[in-house]
């Protein structure tokens, strides 16, 4: 009955590089496509930066006046101790409803690096297309608190091994080591479908990472452009993803 | 031996047993798996008094396909018998087929939006005691007006006398699913409402789901009234 996760490599399709008087930006716009199969459960995250504010209306837009996302599909956003749910719903006018299928005013917000859980009502691909969240050569990074549960993504489009990535030298990757500062023994729980697989950071490992009973694996876990994980670290960490 | 063997395998049937229970998402519980409407111009046939006739005067309820607005109404999730074989039986239509559904403590209301159900105690993860993760299980949805009792408990004691409400009462079943349990109690359960199948089973899917009126079973006194009306207007005609 396990499904293996269903996610598209993504394109980082264009890369524009502009510059002004003394001011000098990126601009690194890009997509993935993310199949979903009809009501099964994807535990995802937006890599882009979309519209004015990552709402869930300008992530799933209506085009030709039609949901990108089936009416009726679940979103379920952690709240630190359980989920926050909402429906699509193309007549609502945030095009979102509450959990009872109440229209709401507006939308919920998926920011970069943040995980939600989505269960579409039909089988769909998504496309989420935007700017990526930083600058080529800087870093993006977040706070944690110890031993709290966090729901995340890399706030990068990146798809391979979490150890991955230094903001140092731009390497892309969610650079999840204790060499980035993550605490031994810190949790980080891949959605498989029906449940979830196990890690432990550990600095002795050969990968910087343990099975679910602390024995090192040779490799360490992987991740699709898209995905979200639960990660909590068991002692303070800010956590600095590379581009 | 063989004795030991079989009382070891019955003792790890009950264990098993009364250790099994899954989790399923009461959180969102989708439109596009189930609704619900109060417009049938036909009595229940759960109704005692008047099973499947029709009511005089037309529709009852709303009209239309959707028929709840405000409050009103809830709904329980009942868990039926293991059944492994993929093929949905028909849900029960007489409160003697409703003995062996098993109330799962999920309850239900009615959303604002017409139609539509919001969960009681949402949880994504919630806990069901008779599902597991390894085999499915039968499952229904049933509705009732809130005249009927806010409870389960007290709505079905309500239905079966056929008394203790007052004003228009309605109850129905949704279609069958046939589902199983997750393991996970901290990540979204399987879901019980879809228009199609999951790697679960096959969740309810009960659009426009009926809730018939119901009719109460009139009381020894008012039969005894209605019997002695007629007896007198059979003499008045007599005499006349």
């Amino acid at each position: 009955m396990k499904k293996s996760l269903l996610i598209a490599a993504a394109t980082l399709a264009v890369g524009v590089i502009s510059s002004q008087a003394g001011v000098y930006s990126q601009n690194v716009v890009g997509y993935a496509n993310v199949p979903t199969a009809a009501n099964t459960t994807y535990l995802l995250s937006v890599p882009f930066v979309i519209g004015a504010s990552n709402g869930a209306n300008e992530i799933w837009p209506l085009v030709g006046g039609n949901p990108t996302l089936p009416d009726f599909s679940t979103l379920l956003i952690w709240n630190g101790s359980g989920y926050t749910g909402y429906q699509s719903d193309s007549t609502s006018s945030s095009l979102w409803d509450d959990n009872g299928g109440n229209p709401i005013p507006n939308a919920p917000t998926l920011p970069v690096g943040k995980g939600f859980f989505l269960i579409p009502s039909g089988t769909v691909t998504s496309t989420f297309a935007g700017a990526v969240a930083v600058n080529v050569g800087t870093s993006n990074v977040m706070h944690l608190t110890g031993n709290v549960t966090y729901l995340v993504g890399a706030s990068v489009p990146y798809a391979g091994s979490i150890t991955n990535g230094n903001p140092a030298t731009g390497a892309g990757g969610p650079n999840l080591t204790s060499l980035a500062g993550l605490p031994d023994f810190s949790t980080l729980l891949i959605w498989n479908g029906s449940g979830y697989t196990g890690y432990q950071s550990d600095s002795t490992s050969s990968s910087y990472w343990d099975d679910n009973g602390g024995n090192p694996i040779p490799t360490a876990p992987t991740i699709s452009v898209g995905q979200g994980f639960f990660l909590i670290p068991s002692g303070n960490f800010n956590w600095t993803v590379g581009l | 031996m063989k004795k030991l063997i079989i009382a070891s395998a019955c003792v790890l049937a009950i264990a098993g047993s009364a250790f099994a229970q899954g989790n399923v998402n009461w959180n969102v519980l989708s439109a596009a798996g189930y609704t619900s409407q109060s417009n049938s111009t036909v009595y229940s046939t759960f109704s005692p008094a008047n099973a499947g006739q029709s009511i005089s005067g037309g529709a009852v309820g709303a009209t239309g396909g959707s028929a709840f607005l405000g409050t009103g109404y809830y709904y329980e999730l009942l868990i039926g018998s293991v059944n492994n074989s993929g093929v949905l039986p028909s849900a029960p239509t007489t409160l003697a087929g409703l003995s062996g559904w098993a109330d799962s403590g999920l309850e239900a209301t009615n959303s604002n939006t017409a139609g539509r159900i919001t969960p009681i105690n949402g949880n994504a993860g919630a806990t069901v005691s008779q599902m597991s993760a390894t085999s499915s299980n039968n499952i229904i949805l049933v509705g009732w007006s809130a005249n009927l009792g806010t409870t389960w408990s007290a709505a079905l004691g309500n239905l079966t006398t056929g008394s203790g409400w007052t004003g228009t009462a309605f109850f129905g079943v949704s279609n069958v699913g046939d589902l199983e349990a997750l393991s996970t109690s901290t990540s979204p359960g399987s879901t019980v409402f879809a228009n199609s199948a999951t790697a679960q089973g096959i969740p309810i899917f009960s659009l426009n789901t009926q809730l018939n009126e119901i009719a109460p079973v009139p009381e020894p006194a008012t039969m005894a009234l209605a019997a002695l009306g007629g007896a007198s207007l059979l003499l008045f005609r007599r005499r006349k």
